[in-house]
């Protein structure tokens, strides 16, 4: 099956095995876990979170990376070198790189009440990460879903999706 | 045989003026209402607009025709992770580069007006606002004239309105408090009013490579009464559409009930959830730009209010929220 992600992440599947495996990814919220890690991973690798996450750490993810042994694949490459990732001692490290990138690139929303603060990264477990991620993920679903009754500020149509577009600002700063 | 000579494009643009001089003197707040959504829905534009809420500010480009009774509209942000909203007919598709995922949406309503006048019931919005004409100004080098809403109470917001002498559209509008201090705005930089938009401007600039497809499957109107429904709601809010919808990635349906004044508009989202209660879901207020969103349980389900209002109006309809009594 992390083959197959694999070949979704590097657009090798065909429309048919496509089509098949979100709708199995739709079912499994396993299998999502997994799909949105291997993302994480790769942007990490591809330093596309370069200004979110912490100084270096790419740099030490590929050091740590390229010491490991690609177990499952046989590959001799180093991992990071590959289109994408297909060793499953990948994922090990993962679950720490998600809950960083999870709260550097997905504040959660701002509480009415509390001052608007910066996440702590030590504070929150990543249960609570997880938490918060699945939850501004399920209110953004949401707010598309409003947005196609509510006008934003009196725009008619489309432009009521404005809140949608606009709101990756609320989510980072990093890329303005 | 005809004495006087005039080309058709001058006739049209002297028609034009005459008709935007007469509107300008004669036209009434709710004539200009009515003019502002007709254009919404009939005029094909191209433009760049900018918009702000709060501390922040966005430019986005937005294009719209109609094409042979199909409209298609493309919305992009020039800013940030580029996020995108593409609409063919009926179906919507919100390209989302910064989570990896395209939201694939079936419209459930068409020819949505804004402002959203009931026929017949005009007395609905004006027990909850009052309408007057602003100054005339000019907006993206075009004239135009405002119009002023103003709230009766303190469950909604108000607007000034920015429309276009010539055509109707609006060129820029602004939802205020109670103290009449900005929301939120946009306002078109410029704009091109009607003429030909190639079907390849429509085509979206995200690379779908690795990309999510989260498609929302079309559901069945539910038939029963709603699980939860609202003991009270504000003075003015009527429900205007309930529906059974797919929240990807979720597969359980939850229920979608729309309220509105005519002109604000309050979501509630009722949704199933197992014994236990999923620790993801929002317990509380947040806010979410210029949205109020309230969260709670209720008896094995989670509802959540949202909607660009004061927060004690979703407060109110969120903590009024109780299970339906069956007959």
């Amino acid at each position: 099956m992390n083959e197959k992600l694999s070949a979704l992440l590097d657009d090798e599947l065909s429309e048919h095995e496509r089509e098949a495996l979100l709708r199995q990814m739709g079912r499994d919220p396993q299998l999502r876990g997994t799909w949105e890690r291997y993302h994480v991973i790769r942007g990490v690798l591809r330093r596309e979170m370069g200004t979110l996450a912490s100084p270096g750490l790419a740099d030490r993810i590929r050091e740590r990376t390229a010491t490991e042994s690609p177990a499952h694949s046989g590959a001799r490459r180093p991992l990071f070198a590959r289109p994408a990732f297909r060793a499953a001692s990948a994922l090990a490290i993962a679950a720490s790189v998600a809950a960083i990138a999870i709260l550097t690139v997905r504040p959660s929303l701002t509480p009415e009440v509390a001052p608007r603060t910066t996440a702590s990264v030590p504070s929150r477990s990543p249960q609570s990460v997880a938490a918060a991620s699945a939850r501004d993920s399920t209110l953004n679903a949401m707010l598309v879903k409003h947005s196609e009754f509510s006008p934003a500020v009196g725009m008619n149509g489309l432009a009521s999706y404005v809140r949608v577009v606009g709101h990756s600002l609320d989510r980072d700063n990093g890329d303005q | 045989m005809n004495p006087v000579r005039v080309s058709r494009p001058s006739l049209l643009l002297a028609l034009l003026a005459l008709s935007s001089g007469v509107l300008a003197e004669s036209t009434s707040p709710r004539d200009w209402l009515r003019r502002i959504s007709q254009a919404g829905q009939t005029l094909n534009y191209d433009g760049v607009f900018v918009y702000q809420h709060g501390d922040q500010l966005q430019s986005m480009r937005i294009l719209r025709k109609l094409d042979r009774g199909k409209v298609r509209e493309r919305l992009l942000s020039l800013n940030g992770a580029g996020r995108e909203v593409v609409r063919s007919g009926q179906e919507l598709r919100c390209y989302l580069p910064d989570t990896n995922s395209v939201l694939v949406e079936q419209r459930k309503s068409d020819n949505r007006e804004f402002p959203n006048i009931l026929p017949g019931s005009p007395e609905v919005l004006d027990s909850s606002y009052s309408f007057e004409l602003g100054p005339r100004g000019r907006i993206a080098n075009r004239a135009s004239q405002s119009i002023v809403i103003r709230p009766n109470d303190s469950f909604r917001y108000g607007y000034r309105l920015w429309a276009d002498d010539a055509t109707g559209l609006l060129l820029m509008a602004s939802l205020l408090d109670r103290k009449g201090a900005v929301i939120e705005q946009f306002m078109f930089t410029q704009v091109r009013i009607g003429g030909p938009i190639n079907d390849a401007d429509f085509e979206p600039a995200t690379s779908t490579r690795g990309l999510v497809w989260l498609r929302e499957d079309v559901l069945e109107r539910p038939k029963a009464a709603g699980a939860v429904v609202p003991g009270q709601l504000p003075a003015g809010f009527i429900l205007t559409a309930r529906f059974l919808r797919h929240l990807p990635p979720a597969t359980v349906p939850l229920e979608h009930m729309v309220y509105s004044d005519g002109l604000a508009v309050v979501s509630v989202f009722v949704q199933r959830v197992p014994d236990g209660g999923d620790p993801a879901a929002l317990d509380g207020l947040v806010s979410k730009g210029a949205a109020h969103v309230f969260g709670r349980r209720i008896d094995g389900h989670h509802v959540t209010v949202i909607g660009e209002v004061p927060a004690p109006t979703v407060r109110l309809i969120g903590e009024s929220l109780a299970l339906a009594r069956r007959p």
